[in-house]
Formats: structure tokens, C-alpha cells, sequence
């Protein structure tokens, strides 16, 4: 059960002696009921008045309790009078609700739920509360693809249930479902993020079909249900929660200096041409001292050479304050909080900026009627320059890559201070080759980046009735509003001369509305409990985009799409919309807290299907067993106090797919300048229908010794008739080369395990911790007929048999210490040496005769989803400190490290000073890297990604570490109530066998096309680092 | 009772949200066959999409236009950038190559959308009236020079084996789902006779003096433009003679820089694909143009090429085309200003233009043995540019091989940065030599694997009838 009225921050340590009354729903004294102190062994029982009174600390927490009903938990916060209102064991709505429609208790919980609470997540310097699940909850995977701001975490709960549509989890604010794609045209910002994490209480992740199935349609990927902080009945209180923090990048690769560079890339030129006065550009070989490759000089005599991750890396800093009032009565109740949130990020030009105004109340207004509602208002602003994300990391203003690859004796600046191009790209400085990157100052200094600022409404207001005893009648009206505005600027100086200059603003507004109305009904009868939910949802979704795109830059001094441009053209107008509608019912049972059963059923209907198929049923049955609630168990209770075995199956249904998935259609578009109509899609119009999700789970329960708490469950999740983008043979001319179908099924299993216990429980000290494990087995069980594979991007393949998104690469082994050739592996087995400088055909077997490339396949060379994760945190606390400690791990996939092949590309590129290193030469044979060649992007990966580049991604990261001072305040007379101030640290190191920067990169994040990072998964190429951050920060209650 | 209407309230709330109609979206931007097959106005846009696929989505409007110049001996890469054509002008042209891959879609892509219209056009017939054979003829030319480019890039050279070595599979159906993935090529000779076929009936299209005639869509002329480029490559020089003869109503232009102006009423422009203020913004690589203005990326190569001082006589400073269609860009290095558009790259890309017909001819009649013929039309193109008394070459002494490899070389100087070298060396079967006689040089013959490029992994994954 939640906290009731949840305790901003701790009292200090002082005993007061509380007392009060307990009483039922009826307002009935409670007789012999329980009153203990949390995580103590003081205690004691209501009198025939159901009073009570018990010395505690003031900064402690009484839980209420009594056969067949609902115990409560009340923070003493300094109180000497609590009287408290016990629930029986089945409902009581005006508590915080945990279950999808908010009306099941804990107890009668026979499904998988994991919970975190507030407390884990609050200190975390993110700024989206899905951020601070990492290594928290069993069965969430969680991956952070860049430390790049607006970038969305991957969030996958029980292992990645589709395979081309959406996998991420349904998010449910307050009853409300929310949009949380990215609605951003231009760029990519966090949906989550209009949510300030302060003002979350708590989440619950809904992991089997049991749990989940009430959201039927939309539950395959599990469902995370946010709860947000309301007003409390008591004295209102003022908080205040902030933090300050710098980050930098957690590590970063060795380049090679000027002298390096020229050397080295002299010798590549030699090594090709047989000298390295050699011209590039003009082909031939050059009399005079000049190379291939020259320093450059200043004119002071200094020679040039550019530390370029200077030029793209800063120091980050952010910082978060929130403001909170709340208070209530027994009537009404209120919650108000402000936020401001700023965020500079480890690449320079990162940019965040957020404002949330969030509101809630609730009245009692008659004894059968409340109302109820919330706004959150929130605008942000996501400025980035680096454009290096979703997949475009190999773009050439990609900011990673460009410290990476930029030739280091050619300048950033010139010596007038502005930044260094020649015809608007790096060019050539003292080398004979024009080297066509961008540079990276440049485009800071001119202000290039993608911006979009979001303004959001997330809302909801409801209307609950109680006409009858045990009826509970509620209408609820979510409405998310989203409207994000994009500029996107390029300035003509160092991108190059293309369009002189480019911007284009997106206006995007987003609606979704749900509209639920619920009837709930609740009766018992001789020791059996019945709870019936009927239900109804509507689900409205539009989006609504235009946009224009303006070139030729008139006045370099403008950066934005309101300066002087030449020409306007319209771009990206788009107009989309969909509907669901549901019906729903669930039935729970429950028989002397013993047995439980729980019933439910969905049915969705969903626009975007074909006419014929789209609606759906689902649904799902539980039943938990509480073994030690049996009268032979009393024996065995000192040993286990609390056993729960329980059981679920269910069905659910995924949605995550185009508005018109179901359409064949054309698309408007230009000849000249006149209109033209060109084939937009061809779909699967008469069949397509929903993906179902089988999800079964058996588990347990159970707390040791009272002290330790076991939870252990089997999962299984067999997803059937996926929405497939199948890919069809591209002469069939089918637009996007695929079409939309169900076919194929994918299976995931695994255990989750969660521990935790009281190591040592003092006066003064006590140490918790607690552990998590997943394992996730996902098998691709077939594809459609007649296909067998499906390849994705240059590097992965899925096919059946074996996880999803299998790196698929060119076999190589090594390097030949007799040739110093990369050595490839052909389709036979056979060995062939690459020689790239021989042209057309530049594979040769030992024997010597030609190895076409046709000869050269790729093959399966691993698996890159994670087998298994979780998490290890220990809380310590000794007086007024206490420590936090989290550790979070995963491992068991296969990373690409393509950015080895890009620091090793023997072309112009700059390399890392581990090629100096272990380049082959005659002396040194055993060598990582091929005897370089200039132009050479064959051996070392480039052209053809290869197996020597695959490394395996087990990783320990110590995530958080949290020291933190609790002040004793009650002899203090300012009025405050509580102080507490914290230091953090995030991200200290990491523990890997990993050579790259760090395992934990992927190319995709949620935002754009969910699946890609699955599909394509496992890959680090030119990914940005990680961070590391460091805050200070102070919570204060008054 | 108070709660009982508040009740009621909710309970018509309920219902009224479930009515009928709720989940029928229909999508306010895309169209269906129905709307499109069922006015004439939407039909005339249908068939202009057809060539919006040949023009756009990387085919031979933009990227493989560039990738055919890339291959050629004449211009020079010196990007270093696999998406700016490095891998075809390196001719190592792999499964997974964007410039294959990207051509094959784009391909493809306006193959189905002719056969697509072409189905619909037979249960449209009453809807579009007395267009339905220039629709059909029109349709059918797009999918005819679609089939000859692909031919031309993935298919041997005919004259090789007699075209029965096998090229692309043909796709003559519109598709509805992947039931026919699998699909074998068909052979050179099968292809070129499907292209023949298809612009077999051309009487319904336009000639120059007709008022709906455009050099943006199908003419006569363009298809006889075609016709003819097929016979020479199957060495069949009479017919193509024949198709060349038959092209009435055009002239050169004086101003040799006229075919390149985005001018729809340049007599000598036969079938060029229009770039409008509407192709804004498509991306730096969407246009073949952009390859050739921004001086980073395809230039001339003034050390091999037919600009070098190899060939002095395609080089003279009195002859127009080294004055008006060669300059220098910022890099430094000379580009060709057939394509000037260095800011939206809008330049019309011409396909064919009557200074072609004029070569082709040219080398037709040189291989039947009619020299004076070959003369005259070879004359034509270079005297437009230089006149006889600027010239050392004379042209009326050729005879033999010197006359065929006048006929070639001024091929080169006139046609250079149209896309046509490469398809001319692979057209006789030659050696691509690339960077001559400079230390980078580099060859790829016939039996060389980068000389036909590979039926693309996006293909063979899902074509398992693709014979490799």
C-alpha cells in the first residue's frame, strides 16, 4: 500500500507519545486492531473505543491494521493526535490507486506488479521519471542510447514482444493514457519529459497479461501506471526540492595528434603509391618536399593541431528546483507544484529548459459525489546542434564522429577568431586532399541545431458517484494536448554551399482524448468478496502538422526562419487520426484473503485495422493462493511468515501501428511544377488484424524470517499474428519495400527474482538492500511464409530460432601476420586476404586467384539483446546520514563496435592511437589492425562491417551513489519542518570487458521508429558517450 | 432523486460514445484507386507520378544519373563520400552499395507504378476517354526506359554473348502483396525485346508541333530516341537508323549552352526530366545536378579525361563548350555548367537531346559504311561549337578508324556529364580505364566483376528465383 499522505523529506529524531482513534467505513470503532511502528517492534492494539496511544518517533511511520481490512500507513510527522479510517479488505477509492481503473488492493493482488517508490527516484538528476527506472524494477530493461539531450531511453519490460511495431510499454498518468512518442518533426524530444519527476509519487509496472489485460489492445509491452503526488487531509505544507549538478563525458578515445596524423597517414599514402609525395587529388607524384599529408602552421611558427573533442565536449550543467504546496481538508484536497529545469548537456549546443505548473484537487462535494481534476502544464525547449542520433550517427555533422575523424593538423579556428572552412567544409589546410566534413565549430558559432519547443497539457477531470452501498460509478475525460514547434537551421558558411543556407519550422499539435467511464460494484457475502468492474473507453487520436522550409540565407546574421531567406516552400503538412473504442470487465474474488481469483475481459475495436478485423477480445484469469494464511502453516510461519503462490494467463493485444496501416494509397506530389499522384503504400486492406500477446506467469511470494522479502516469478510471453512490415522483393516496387501483414510469432521467458531484507536494524544504523534479477530468453519462433530472414540496416538480422535484431556480419579472423591483410572468410570457408589498393577486385584467395565479393556473405554473429539485468541498491543509514548505493547490470548480448572500424577507416580520417599502436608492419605481425593502405575502407570494416569488430556487452555500473544528511529540526524556529541535503554522483564507473566507450550505446532511441531498436540493436558506431554527472542537492519541507 | 439523474447522465454518456461510425477514419491526405481511377484530372496526375518515380526516389533523375557519369572515363570523383557515388566511380558496386540499392528501388518503384496505372487504366477507359492510348503509350515509355537503364547498369553487354546472359527480372504486373516474390531475370535480349515492344505504338503521342507536346513527357521522339539506343546496343545499325531518321522538327540550338537552361522550348531538347521550386528541399543528393555544381564532388578530370591534354583537339579554346560549359569552381577544381543550379540544384536533367540523335547517327552510318553520311551528321555537332577555321581537325579527310574515332571523341566532348560514357563503353564492350596514366590508375573489364553491378541484397533476400 502507498503512503497515505507521503513525507516530503524526515523529522528529526524525537520520541512522541501519538494516540487516536481507529475506525471502519462505517465510522465504527475498530476493536483490537493493530498499531505498530514501521520497520520497529513497537506496537499495540485499540481499546473497546478503538483508541489507541504508543510512543513513537516523530519522524516515524504507524501502520494500521485489522483482519479484512485494508491496512493504512500515516507518517507521524511530529503528530500526537492520528485517527484513522480503516478500509475493508476490498476498495476504498479515495485511497491512491495502484491497478489499471484504480480499484484493486494489494492484497488481492494475484498478478505481477513491481512497484518503485518515490524515494528511489527522486534524487535522480534526470529529466523524465522513465530515466529512473534503470537496475530499479525486475523484468524492466532499460537503456540509455546517448547521454544527448531529449533522447529517450529504450524501456522494454519482459524482453521485446513485437517485432516491427511499437515495444514500448503503455504509460498511464493518473488513469490517463499518454502519448509518449515523439512528436517532434524535426528533432527528438522525451514525451516523458513534460512530467516533472518530482511530482511523481510513484510507478507501478504492469508486467503480465493478468495485470495488464484491462488495457487489452495496448498491453502487449506491458503498461507503466504513474501515480502523481495529491493533496493530503492535515496541515498544508510548503516543499521545496532542488538540485544542482555538472556532467562530463565518462570517456573518450585517444586520437592521434598532427604529427600522428601526418606521419601516419604519409605512410598509408607510401604504403599504396610507393611514396608519399604523392597528390591526391591530382593523382600524381610530386617533386619537392610536400607529401601527401603537410602540418600546418600559425603564423607565430607554432605548428597547427586541433584537439577536436574540445571543440564538440563541455562540461555540462543542470540544475532542477521544484515548489510544492498542498493541503486539504476532509472535504477537499489540493496539490500545486512549480518546476524549472535547465540542462547544459556534455555536447556543446545541448540545451534543455523546462517549466511544469501542476495542479490537482479533489471535493467531496455531497457524500455521494466527488470531483476531481488535474492539469499539468509544462513547456520546454530541446536545442541540439550535434545531429548525430536516431540512427544518423554517421552523418557529417555528426559531432562524435567529427572528433573522431577530423584531421587534427587542420584548425578549428582561423586566426581572426572565426571559425576555420574552406569552401564552406574542412577542406584541405596543408594536405592534398579536399576533406569534405564539416566543422563542428562552425556550426556552433553559426548556430546551426535543431530546437523544438514543446507546450503540453496533460489533463484529466473526473466525476465519481456513489448511488448505492458498494457502487461506485466514475467518468473520467483525459485529454493530452501536445503542441510542439521545430525550427531546424542550417547556416551556408560551414555545412557547404547546399541551399545557402536551409531552416524549416513544424507546428505539430497532438490530441488524444480518452473518455472511461467506469461501474464498479462491491459486496460480500459470508467471508467471499466480490469486486465487478464494467467498463467503457473512447480513444480519440489527431495529429495535425504543417511546415515550411526556407533557403538561400540572404544575411548570414539571421538564425532563425524569420530572417531573410530567398525561397519558401511548404513541407511536411500532415493530417492523421484514430480510434479505439473498448469494453471492459473485470471480477475479482477473494475468499478470506486466502483465495483469489481475479477475472477479466477487453474488447477493442482500433481504426487503423482492416473493416473486417478490427476488433479484438482479450482478457486474462489469476488466482494467488496465500498458503500461509492456512491454519497448518502456523508451524512453519516463524520460518516463512508470508507465502503467496499465484498464477496468471492472459491476452493482450498491441496497437503500436500507422493510423492507416490498413489503407492502400497514393500520395500527392509533383511533376515539374504541376501535380502529380505517386504510390504511397500498399497495404494488407483486407486482413490486417490485431497482434496478441499470450502471457503466462507462475510465481511466489514470500517473506523469511520477517524480515527478508522473496519474489520469484516464470514468465512467458508468446506473441502471435505480429504486425509485420514484411519485406518483399524490392523489383515488386512496393513502396518502402514491404508490406504491412500479420505473420510470424516471437516467444519471451524468463525468470525474475527480487530480494530484499534488513541487513541490520539499530537505533542508530540500519542497512536494507535489495537485488533484482531478469533473465529474458527471446526466440523469433517464424517469420511469414516463405521468409526466412529479415535483414535490417546494414548490420542485424532476425530470423527464427533466435533472438531478435542477431548482429550479421562479414566473417573475418584477424589479421595475416605474413601479409598483414585482413583476413575474410568466404562463403565456403575459405580464406581470402582483402588488398584494397588493387581495385575492382580486391579479395584474392591464398592461392591467389580472385575471391569474388559475391563469394563474401555475412553470417550470424550473435545475439544483441541483453539475457539477462537488474539491479543491487543498499540504503544505509546512521543518525541523520544516510547512503545510497545503486549497482545495475546486464549482459549476455553482443555489441558491433563499429566506431574501431571508423577510427580505423584509411582514408582520410583520423585514427586512434591505438592503430599506431597495432597497425602491421613487418616487425610487428600479431596486429589488430591491416597494414595500412591509403583509401583503404575495406579492412578495417567500413564498406563491409566485420565479425573482428564483435565484442560482448556485460557491464556493472555503478549508477548512483546518494550521501545524504537529514537535519534535526524541531528545535528550529524558521518554520521549517524538515531539511535534508544530499550529494550524488551518477555513472562512477563502469565494470566491462567492453573496448568501446561504453556497452550500454544503441544507434536508436524510442523516439523515432520504436522497432529499429530492436531490429537493428547491438550497434556502437560514432555513438555519443555516456555522462557522468555529479549533483548537490537539498529537499526542505515547511 | 438527485443521484439517480446524475446516473442517467452517465449512462447516456456511455452509450452515445459507442455510435456507429466511430472507427471508420478515412485518411483526410492519401488516396485510394477508387478516387483516382474515377477522374480525369486525377488520372492525368497518376500518369505524371509515373515519371515523378523515374525522375525522384534516386533513379535516373538524380542519383543514378550521377552514378552512370561516376562510372564514365571523363570526370572524376574526388568526394571521398560513399553517398556522393565513390563505390560506382571506383566500379566496386556491392549487394549492399546505396548506389545499387537506391537505383533498384527507385527502378522498381516507377515499374510498378506504370503497371499499376496501366491496370487501371483498362477499367478507367470510359473515364479518361480519347487519352486512353497516349496514356498507354505514355505509361508504357516510362516502364520501356526504365527496363533500358536498369539493363544498362545490371545486365552484360549484348554484344558480349548476343544478350543471353541474364539481366533484370520483368515486372509487367502491378503487385498487390509478395506472392510473386520470386522472379528470375530475364536475359538482355528478352528485356531489350520487352523495351521494343512497349514502344512499339507511339502514334498517339505528341510530335513538336502539337499543342499538348512537352520535352518533360513522352514524344515520339523520345521514344524513337530510345528505339534507337536499344538497336545500337544489339548492333543492329539499320533499325537504328532507321528510329534516328524518323526524329522530325528538332535542330541544334546555336547557343550550345541552350539544352541546359531548364528551357521547355528548346528545339533541340528531346525528353528531359523538369526540377521545380516544388523539389525543394528533397535532400542534397535528391537532384542529379548537385553533383556536378558543388566542385566537391563530380568534376572534370583535366588529367585523363576528354578535357585533358590528352585529347588537344577537344580542348581548343575557340571551341564554345571549353568556353560556355566549363568553369571553376571555389575548390579549385573545374566543373562542367551543364548544371548551374549551385543553390537548389533545379536543373532540368536532359535524357535526350537532338545532338545525340545527330552521334548516334553518325556512328550508325560509319557502321554501315556510309561515311559521307557519318560526316555530315558528326559535322553538324561540332561545327555548332567551332567553326572550321578555328579547327585543326578536318573533318571531311576522316575515313576508317580515323573517322570512328572522330565519331567517339566528339561523342565524349559533346556528351560529357549526360550520363551516356559509361553506357557507351559497356555498350562496345570496351576496358574502363580510369585516372590514364596517372599512378591511380585503374581498369575494369568486361569479365571484371564491378563492371555489371550485382542484383541487390534487398532482391536476392526475398527473390530466391534471382540467379546469382
Amino acid at each position: 500500500m502507498l503512503l497515505l499522505s507521503f513525507c516530503m523529506g524526515s523529522w528529526a529524531q524525537t520520541v512522541v507519545t501519538v494516540t487516536g482513534m481507529v475506525t471502519d467505513d462505517e465510522g465504527l470503532p475498530v476493536i483490537g486492531g493493530n498499531v505498530s511502528e514501521k520497520g520497529t517492534e513497537n506496537g499495540t492494539i485499540t481499546d473497546l473505543n478503538g483508541r489507541y496511544s504508543l510512543r513513537a518517533a516523530s519522524d516515524g511511520v504507524l501502520v494500521f491494521s485489522y483482519v479484512g481490512m485494508q491496512p493504512v500507513s500515516v507518517a507521524v510527522k511530529g503528530r500526537t493526535e492520528i485517527n484513522v479510517r480503516l478500509a475493508s479488505a476490498s476498495i476504498d477509492l479515495d485511497d491512491v490507486v495502484v491497478v489499471a481503473y484504480g480499484t484493486q488492493t494489494k492484497r488481492s493482488l494475484t498478478t505481477s506488479v513491481a512497484s518503485v517508490k518515490s524515494d528511489a527516484l527522486k534524487e535522480q538528476p534526470v529529466n523524465s521519471i522513465d530515466q529512473a527506472l534503470q537496475g530499479r524494477a525486475a523484468g524492466v530493461y532499460l537503456l540509455t542510447p546517448s547521454a544527448g539531450v531529449g533522447e529517450s531511453p529504450v524501456v522494454r519490460v519482459r524482453g521485446v514482444s513485437s517485432i516491427t511495431s511499437g515495444t514500448q510499454p503503455l504509460y498511464v498518468i493518473d488513469g490517463v493514457p499518454v502519448e509518449t512518442s515523439n512528436g517532434s518533426y524535426a528533432g527528438n524530444s522525451n514525451p516523458m519529459a513534460d512530467l516533472n519527476p518530482s511530482d511523481v509519487l510513484s510507478m507501478e509496472v504492469l508486467k503480465d497479461a493478468a495485470a495488464a489485460a484491462l488495457y487489452g489492445s495496448r498491453a502487449a509491452n506491458g503498461v507503466i501506471l504513474i501515480t502523481t503526488r495529491q493533496g493530503s487531509k492535515g496541515k498544508s505544507r510548503v516543499a521545496y526540492n532542488g538540485w544542482v549538478g555538472v556532467s562530463m563525458r565518462s570517456k573518450f578515445f585517444d586520437i592521434m595528434n598532427a604529427q600522428q596524423y601526418t606521419d601516419f597517414k604519409n605512410q598509408a599514402v607510401e604504403n599504396r603509391y610507393g611514396t608519399a609525395h604523392y597528390d591526391l587529388t591530382a593523382n600524381r607524384v610530386m617533386t619537392g618536399d610536400t607529401k601527401a599529408f603537410n602540418m600546418m602552421y600559425r603564423s607565430d611558427g607554432t605548428p597547427v593541431d586541433t584537439n577536436w573533442a574540445d571543440e564538440v565536449f563541455q562540461t555540462g550543467i543542470q540544475h532542477h528546483h521544484t515548489v510544492s504546496v498542498e493541503g486539504g481538508t476532509e472535504k477537499s484536497q489540493f496539490y500545486l507544484s512549480g518546476n524549472y529545469t535547465h540542462q547544459k548537456g556534455i555536447m556543446k549546443g545541448d540545451k534543455y529548459e523546462r517549466f511544469v505548473m501542476n495542479a490537482n484537487g479533489q471535493v467531496q462535494a455531497t457524500p455521494y459525489l466527488k470531483i476531481g481534476g488535474s492539469v499539468n502544464a509544462s513547456n520546454s525547449q530541446t536545442e541540439y546542434a550535434d545531429r548525430a542520433r536516431q540512427g544518423n550517427q554517421n552523418m557529417i555533422e555528426g559531432f562524435t564522429r567529427l572528433a573522431l575523424v577530423l584531421p587534427t593538423n587542420i584548425p578549428a579556428w582561423r586566426e581572426d577568431g572565426t571559425p576555420y572552412e574552406e569552401g564552406h567544409r574542412i577542406g584541405r589546410g596543408n594536405n592534398t586532399y579536399y576533406n569534405t566534413y564539416t566543422n563542428p565549430a562552425g556550426l556552433l558559432y553559426y548556430r546551426s541545431r535543431v530546437q523544438s519547443e514543446i507546450l503540453r497539457f496533460l489533463s484529466h477531470a473526473y466525476v465519481e458517484v456513489k448511488p448505492w452501498k458498494g457502487v461506485t460509478l466514475r467518468s473520467q475525460y483525459g485529454m493530452d494536448y501536445n503542441h510542439i514547434d521545430d525550427t531546424d537551421f542550417r547556416n551556408a558558411i560551414v555545412y557547404g554551399d547546399y541551399e545557402n543556407g536551409r531552416v524549416s519550422n513544424h507546428s505539430t499539435k497532438r490530441t488524444l482524448q480518452t473518455w472511461t467511464n467506469t461501474a464498479n460494484w462491491l459486496f460480500s457475502w459470508k467471508g467471499h468478496s466480490f469486486d465487478l468492474l464494467l467498463g467503457e473507453e473512447s480513444t480519440k487520436k489527431h495529429l495535425n502538422r504543417w511546415g515550411a522550409r526556407r533557403t538561400t540565407l540572404l544575411d548570414n546574421a539571421y538564425t532563425t526562419y524569420q530572417g531573410a531567406w530567398g525561397t519558401t516552400d511548404a513541407d511536411g503538412n500532415n493530417i492523421t487520426e484514430s480510434a479505439l473504442l473498448s469494453y471492459f470487465i473485470r471480477l475479482n474474488y477473494d475468499y478470506e484473503s486466502r483465495y483469489l481469483l481475479s477475472l477479466n475481459g477487453r474488447r477493442d475495436g482500433f481504426s487503423a485495422l482492416s473493416r473486417q478485423n478490427r476488433w479484438g477480445n482479450f482478457g486474462g484469469v489469476s488466482a494467488a493462493w496465500r498458503i500461509s494464511a492456512e491454519k497448518f502453516w502456523e508451524k512453519i510461519r516463524p520460518v516463512v511468515s508470508e507465502l503467496k503462490l499465484k498464477g496468471s494467463w492472459g491476452r493482450v493485444g498491441n496497437t503500436d501501428v500507422g493510423d492507416y496501416a490498413a489503407w492502400s494509397y497514393y500520395l500527392s506530389s509533383y511533376y515539374g511544377n504541376s501535380g502529380a499522384y505517386v504510390l504511397g503504400q500498399i497495404a494488407d486492406d483486407q486482413h490486417l488484424k490485431w497482434e496478441t500477446s499470450e502471457k503466462l506467469d507462475i510465481g511466489f511470494s514470500a517473506t523469511l524470517w520477517k524480515n527478508i522479502e522473496v519474489e520469484f516469478d516464470y514468465y512467458r510471453n508468446t506473441s502471435t499474428d505480429l504486425i509485420l512490415a514484411l519485406p518483399v522483393a524490392s523489383s515488386l516496387g512496393i513502396p518502402g519495400n514491404a508490406i504491412t501483414t500479420n505473420a510470424g510469432s516471437m516467444r519471451n521467458s524468463g525468470i525474475e527474482l527480487g530480494l530484499a531484507a534488513t541487513l541490520v536494524q539499530t537505533k542508530d544504523f540500519s542497512w536494507n538492500t535489495s537485488l533484482n534479477l531478469t533473465t529474458t530468453r527471446n526466440r523469433v519462433l517464424s517469420l511469414a511464409d516463405g521468409v526466412t530472414e529479415l535483414t535490417s540496416g546494414m548490420y542485424n538480422i532476425t530470423l527464427p530460432g533466435y533472438s531478435i535484431g542477431q548482429l550479421y556480419l562479414y566473417p573475418t579472423r584477424g589479421i595475416d601476420p605474413e601479409s598483414g591483410r585482413r583476413i575474410f572468410i568466404d562463403k565456403n570457408g575459405r580464406e581470402a586476404l582483402c588488398m584494397y589498393e588493387k581495385g575492382a577486385d580486391k579479395f584474392y584467395y591464398r592461392d591467389g586467384t580472385v575471391c569474388k565479393e559475391s563469394n563474401l556473405q555475412p553470417t550470424r554473429c550473435g545475439g544483441t539483446l541483453p539475457t539477462y539485468y537488474g539491479g543491487w541498491a543498499h540504503h544505509l543509514k546512521y543518525k541523520g546520514f544516510d547512503l545510497t548505493v545503486l549497482l545495475q547490470y546486464a549482459g549476455g548480448n553482443h555489441l558491433y563496435n563499429g566506431t574501431t572500424a571508423t577510427c580505423s577507416d584509411m582514408r582520410y580520417w583520423n585514427n586512434t592511437t591505438d592503430v599506431l599502436e597495432k597497425y602491421w608492419t613487418p616487425e610487428r605481425t600479431a596486429a589488430k589492425y591491416a597494414r595500412p593502405i591509403y583509401g583503404d575502407n575495406y579492412s578495417n570494416g567500413s564498406a563491409k562491417p566485420i565479425s573482428d569488430w564483435v565484442e560482448k556487452g556485460d557491464y556493472l555500473r555503478l549508477k548512483q551513489v546518494v550521501i545524504g544528511y537529514t537535519f534535526r529540526t524541531s528545535g528550529w524556529r524558521c518554520g521549517i519542518s524538515s531539511l535534508r541535503v544530499y550529494a550524488q554522483a551518477q555513472n562512477l564507473f563502469v565494470l566491462t570487458g567492453y573496448s568501446g566507450l561504453d556497452p550500454e550505446a544503441s544507434l536508436y532511441g524510442n523516439s523515432t521508429t520504436s522497432s529499429l531498436a530492436n531490429l537493428q540493436a547491438g550497434i556502437d558506431k560514432n555513438t555519443m558517450p555516456q555522462a557522468r554527472v555529479f549533483t548537490f542537492g537539498t529537499n526542505i519541507t515547511f | 432523486m438527485k443521484q439517480n439523474n446524475i446516473l442517467l447522465t452517465l449512462t447516456a454518456a456511455v452509450l452515445s460514445a459507442g455510435c456507429s461510425g466511430f472507427l471508420d477514419k478515412t485518411p483526410f491526405l492519401q488516396l485510394t484507386d477508387t478516387s483516382i481511377f474515377s477522374s480525369p484530372e486525377r488520372i492525368e496526375g497518376v500518369v505524371k507520378g509515373v515519371y515523378t518515380q523515374m525522375k525522384e526516389n534516386t533513379f535516373i533523375g538524380s542519383k543514378t544519373y550521377a552514378c552512370i557519369e561516376n562510372m564514365g572515363d571523363d570526370m572524376n570523383n574526388v568526394s571521398g563520400n560513399g553517398y556522393e557515388c565513390t563505390f560506382s566511380y571506383n566500379m566496386e558496386v556491392g549487394k549492399e552499395t546505396r548506389d545499387n540499392y537506391q537505383t533498384w528501388t527507385g527502378a522498381y518503384l516507377a515499374i510498378q507504378s506504370a503497371n499499376t496505372v496501366l491496370e487501371n487504366l483498362e477499367t478507367a477507359r470510359e473515364v479518361v476517354g480519347d487519352s486512353y492510348p497516349k496514356y498507354v503509350q505514355e505509361v508504357k515509355f516510362c516502364r520501356a526506359l526504365s527496363y533500358y537503364y536498369l539493363t544498362q547498369l545490371y545486365g552484360k553487354p549484348y554484344m558480349l554473348d548476343g544478350g543471353t546472359s541474364l539481366a533484370v527480372p520483368l515486372r509487367l504486373k502491378a503487385e498487390k502483396s509478395s506472392a510473386n516474390n520470386d522472379l528470375r531475370q530475364s536475359t538482355v535480349a528478352e528485356v531489350y525485346a520487352q523495351v521494343l515492344e512497349d514502344t512499339r505504338e507511339y502514334a498517339a503521342l505528341p510530335q513538336p508541333a502539337d499543342a499538348d507536346y512537352s520535352i518533360n513527357r513522352a514524344s515520339q521522339a523520345a521514344v524513337h530516341m530510345l528505339r534507337m539506343r536499344v538497336y545500337m546496343a544489339m548492333e543492329q545499325w539499320q533499325q537504328a537508323i532507321e528510329e534516328g531518321e524518323a526524329i522530325q522538327g528538332y535542330e541544334l540550338a546555336p547557343d550550345v549552352t541552350a539544352p541546359f537552361q531548364s528551357n521547355p522550348s528548346c528545339t533541340e531538347s528531346i525528353f528531359s526530366f523538369p526540377f521545380d521550386g516544388t523539389n525543394n528541399g528533397g535532400g542534397p543528393q535528391y537532384a542529379a545536378c548537385y553533383f556536378y555544381t558543388t566542385g566537391n564532388s563530380l568534376v572534370l578530370d583535366r588529367e585523363s579525361g576528354i578535357h585533358s591534354p590528352l585529347y588537344p583537339l577537344y580542348n581548343l579554346p575557340a571551341d564554345a563548350r571549353t568556353g560556355s560549359l566549363i568553369a571553376t569552381a571555389s575548390s579549385g577544381q573545374d566543373v562542367l555548367t551543364k548544371f548551374t543550379d549551385k543553390t537548389t540544384y533545379l536543373d532540368w536533367v536532359p535524357v535526350f537531346r537532338y545532338a545525340e540523335t545527330l552521334l548516334n547517327l553518325s556512328e550508325c552510318y560509319w557502321q554501315t559504311g556510309q561515311e559521307d553520311k557519318a560526316i555530315g551528321a558528326l559535322e553538324q555537332v561540332r561545327r555548332r561549337s567551332l567553326a572550321a577555321a578555328d579547327d585543326p581537325l578536318d573533318l571531311s579527310t576522316l575515313s576508317g578508324d580515323s573517322l570512328r574515332e572522330a565519331i567517339c571523341l566528339e561523342r565524349r566532348a559533346e556528351l560529357v556529364g549526360e550520363a551516356i560514357r559509361a553506357l557507351d563503353i559497356k555498350r562496345r564492350c570496351e576496358t574502363f580505364v580510369k585516372k590514364k596514366g596517372t599512378p591511380a590508375e585503374f581498369s575494369c573489364p568486361p569479365a571484371s566483376s564491378g563492371y555489371t553491378w550485382p542484383i541487390p541484397t534487398i532482391e536476392t533476400a526475398n527473390n530466391k528465383a534471382i540467379e546469382e
